[in-house]
């Protein structure tokens, strides 16, 4: 196997390590993040939310919340799974694209300049 | 820190949303540039390890917790261009799917997490061009990983600083600068370290097993 082909799936396995993690570490612990904190200290407000007049109601998992799985461990493990799975896919296309547009001017200069 | 709807005011979230386009924008047309083929697979299971990391909380106080940005992680391998476009995905793909940070808030959470953080890795660029000098002769993977720690480490600091500035200005957020800034630096002084050793412990996998990954000091980019 290519070796930069080995090295990207040891990193997977590495990600998927690190989502295994999820489902031994207690969530529980996991209070509120850096900025959340902030705002509940300042405001004084556990619930602090301000109004806004755009929102976004959309989202397929929100919070991280998978509908139909209830055990807190197993749907952010899912979560986690799926988001990676969709970043890998969208970064490797994206590239793709990118660099596909790029090899396709370079032929064509290079054509241009042959002729 | 990921910041959600209604925090900021439009007065603060347009401007830095015309910052955003344009770097990324510029971003774009460097990575067309720098990035080879054989990169992407890469670029793409970093950018998925990245957000698992991002997933996993850690405590840090009780009842507060932190996790990983990861921008430094990713400019370390790549270039910061190359990492803003990567942690732009992961930012996007929270914000659409996950209902993490809001969606006018995102460029704001762009710019906290892919560019103030930039700082960070000017830090970790400029202590890996003074102090490993000998890396290559010596194998000495020591300043390296120092230079990951801090640079990770104060990309979080000037994260939270910039971040306690966007909420400390915004009418919609009751507090100003003089209290936001001290709290969001408390707490992410010590997420901080998290970052840090994450950082470093990938950083250090890296160099053992796949060292061609991690750019030589001659070929470091400062930007790019």
């Amino acid at each position: 196997m290519d070796r930069n082909n080995k090295i990207a799936i040891y990193t997977f396995l590495i990600s998927l390590g690190v989502l295994a993690a999820l489902l031994w570490i207690p969530i529980y612990l996991a209070g509120p993040d850096g900025l959340e904190q902030v705002q509940y200290d300042l405001t004084g407000n556990d619930e602090y939310e301000p109004e806004s007049n755009f929102s976004f109601d959309w989202s397929p998992f929100p919070d991280y919340g998978f509908i139909g799985i209830d055990n807190n461990y197993a749907h952010t493990w899912l979560i986690g799974l799926i988001g990676s799975i969709i970043a890998c896919f969208m970064i490797f296309g994206g590239f793709k694209l990118i660099l596909v547009n790029r090899q396709s001017e370079e032929k064509k200069s290079e054509t241009v300049k042959k002729e | 820190m990921h910041i959600g709807e209604g925090l900021l005011d439009l007065k603060i979230l347009i401007p830095i949303w015309i910052i955003v386009l344009g770097y990324g924008a510029i971003s774009l047309l460097r990575i067309r540039k720098s990035v080879k083929t054989d990169q992407v697979p890469i670029i793409s299971v970093i950018t998925a390890m990245v957000f698992a990391f991002q997933m996993l909380n850690f405590p840090i106080l009780a009842g507060t917790s932190g996790h990983l940005i990861g921008f430094v992680l990713m400019a370390i391998f790549f270039s910061p261009s190359t990492a803003f476009i990567m942690i732009s995905v992961v930012l996007v793909i929270q914000a659409f799917l996950f209902a993490d940070g809001g969606i006018i808030a995102l460029g704001a959470n762009m710019f906290n997490m892919g560019i103030a953080t930039l700082l960070g890795y000017f830090i970790y660029w400029i202590i890996r061009k003074k102090f490993s000098k000998n890396e290559n002769k010596d194998k000495n993977t020591k300043p390296l990983l120092i230079a990951a720690f801090f640079g990770a480490y104060f990309s979080v600091i000037f994260a939270s600083i910039i971040c306690g500035i966007e909420i400390g200005i915004s009418d919609n957020f009751p507090i100003g600068i003089e209290k936001t800034i001290p709290a969001m630096l408390g707490y992410h002084a010590l997420i901080g370290i998290g970052e840090g050793l994450i950082t470093m412990m990938v950083v250090s996998f890296f160099q053992k097993y796949a060292p061609e990954y991690i750019p030589p000091i001659e070929d470091l980019p400062i930007w790019s």
